[in-house]
């Protein structure tokens, strides 16, 4: 049963994952593209640090653009035919979701393979200058861990209704309104700022998005 | 209609200051014109320094939107509001200051400090290396204090670059944040003495930390090689100043005892570590000495500055060292590595997603 609900993902969102490959594959060999110099002198060091932390806003943002693939092709077809394939199989709704879970979760192992594959050859492409070191590991690990958490969120807004997707994002546009309104009317009142920190701190589902991603650092 | 008034305020107290210095000097005919034209300068100064703290105090009153705060010896002027947070930032800032300058923090009580000045209350929080809202204001009690201390020690230490430099910069940025920049600094510099310092060699962070700006000691900090690469980095400006030769034969000759004339010459004085590293070493040594830290150090008459630091901190040059660079090593930024906490709070978050997919009816309507 698995492999049929694979498949058919595969079959649905084949292409994305394969761009979201190529993406997470060319991400870290992009990141080190400055870091080539034969001879580097500790003026080269300090200058790699901010160039390594302006690429490193894009692991991030690449690891919410796979998840947000997965998770919302996961489930594009399912409510395009009005959930009749799922009625049509003799399993428990809860059982249906894991599948269609582990089958994204499987084909967004691609992506963070690739970024991996991609950090050690980086790793190894670049002249790193003394005191710096490559970390294609930890890196990977944290962008698949990213990944995993974004797709979940994700997979989890896109398995409701159309309404409760609605409702999310009803809420968050709702408070940035009230937001421009406090301010509008004179206020200093910090509305969405106080809820915003306490999402991207721990214990907060976001913090793992945050810091510097950095695949050379000290 | 007030505004008027208050400026005509603001002028009267500037002439009275300026009409009131002859008076003030009178008695000290007998001074040399020096000391006469310091005299004046400081009156002017504090004339200023009233009609500053006067016109941001009428400000504040004419928004009628202002309250004020005293922290220890500081007095703030802030936007209601913002009590809260004033209160955090002035208590850190009153520890700060109290720490490192003790009784000299007398001179504070003189003067209003408006969180946010003319513009307005800007920057709500201090963030690492900018000097803008409630720290540039810190800054300027900073310059107060360092500004009215007295005696000839003093201005010797104040007229030094390297000392004024690190007290300024000690306040600017987060110690935290000032230790995660050491630390990067510490790793990324090639010179010998940094890397030996990095590896625990305290004699070399002695070294690596020199207070002395003379060219001739500086030169000799670093090792032929990299006296070479200091050169050659610098070959285009020195070429320019005609000085072809020597260069040539320090980067291409390799004469090392060239390359030490040319530096010595151009004044290529950059120490082997910047002034932030230096100024974490005082902070250090203010954080270990405790109140009166900087009276201490004005006070000391030992010869060498790191001795002096010692003296300050109450233990010896190698216990300074040696607790500046476990300071500096444990600062090492942490944000790259995934620690273990963060890494379960990311998975636990995705399960808990996951497991309230599978709570999803297809038998809800759209």
């Amino acid at each position: 049963m698995f492999r049929q609900i694979l498949y058919t993902q595969w079959k649905w969102s084949g292409l994305g994952i394969v761009a979201a490959a190529l993406a997470s594959f060319v991400l870290p060999i992009l990141t080190v593209q400055g870091a080539g110099t034969s001879d580097p002198t500790w003026i080269d060091a300090r200058a790699l640090l901010p160039a390594l932390e302006y690429w490193s806003r894009a692991y991030p943002a690449l690891a919410l653009a796979i998840g947000l693939l997965g998770g919302t092709m996961a489930w594009t077809n399912d409510h395009r035919g009005r959930h009749v394939y799922a009625l049509t199989l003799p399993l428990p709704r809860w059982h249906y979701v894991l599948l269609r879970y582990g089958a994204g979760l499987a084909l967004l192992l691609v992506p963070v393979l690739l970024l991996w594959a991609g950090a050690m050859l980086a790793g190894r492409m670049a002249t790193i200058p003394p005191g710096l070191h490559a970390y294609p590991h930890a890196l990977a690990l944290r962008f698949g861990l990213a990944v995993l958490l974004a797709y979940s969120i994700f997979f989890a807004v896109s398995s409701g209704t159309t309404r409760t997707a609605g409702y999310v994002i009803g809420v968050v546009a709702g408070l940035m309104v009230l937001q421009v309104l406090i301010l509008l009317s004179g206020s200093e009142t910090r509305l969405v700022a106080p809820i915003f920190d306490r999402l991207v701190t721990l214990p907060g589902p976001f913090e793992i998005f945050g810091g510097r991603w950095m695949l050379i650092d000290v | 209609m007030c505004s008027a008034h208050v400026h005509r305020r603001l002028a009267g107290a500037i002439v009275l200051a300026l009409l009131c210095a002859p008076i003030v000097v009178a008695p000290a005919r007998a001074q040399d014109t020096a000391e006469y034209r310091e005299l004046v300068e400081r009156l002017a100064e504090r004339a200023q320094t009233l009609a500053r703290t006067e016109s941001s105090t009428v400000r504040g009153a004419e928004r009628g939107r202002l309250d004020t705060l005293t922290v220890g010896r500081l007095t703030l002027l802030f936007p209601p509001q913002r009590r809260a947070l004033v209160e955090t930032v002035g208590r850190t800032a009153w520890d700060s200051l109290a720490a490192a300058f003790g009784a000299d923090t007398t001179a504070l009580q003189r003067h209003v400090i408006t969180l946010g000045g003319p513009g307005g209350f800007r920057i709500p929080e201090w963030t690492g290396g900018q000097a803008t809202g409630p720290r540039a204001d810190l800054e300027f009690a900073v310059g107060v204090v360092l500004g009215t201390v007295r005696d000839t020690e003093a201005r010797r230490f104040h007229g030094d670059p390297w000392f004024r430099d690190a007290v300024r910069v000690m306040f600017l940025a987060e110690p935290r944040l000032q230790d995660e920049a050491v630390y990067e600094e510490l790793a990324t510099k090639p010179w010998r003495v940094v890397r030996a310092c990095y590896d625990g060699d305290l004699a070399e962070c002695d070294s690596a930390l020199a207070v002395s700006s003379d060219a001739a000691t500086t030169a000799l900090r670093y090792t032929p090689e990299e006296r070479r690469r200091i050169v050659g980095r610098e070959r285009e400006v020195i070429t320019s100043l005609r000085s072809a030769a020597g260069t040539a034969q320090c980067v291409e000759a390799r004469v090392d005892s060239a390359c030490v004339d040319v530096m010595r010459r151009f004044y290529l004085t950059e120490q082997p570590l910047s002034p932030l590293a230096r100024a974490t070493l005082m902070r250090t040594a203010f954080t270990l000495g405790g109140d009166g830290s900087y009276a201490r150090l004005l006070a000391s008459d030992e010869p060498e500055f790191l001795a002096r630091l010692a003296a300050v901190a109450g233990v010896t040059p190698e216990t300074l060292l040696a607790e500046w660079h476990r300071q500096i090593l444990a600062a090492r930024p942490k944000s790259m590595m995934l620690t273990r906490i963060s890494g379960w709070i990311a998975f636990l978050w995705a399960a808990a997603f996951a497991v309230a997919a599978t709570r999803s009816s297809r038998w809800r309507r759209d």
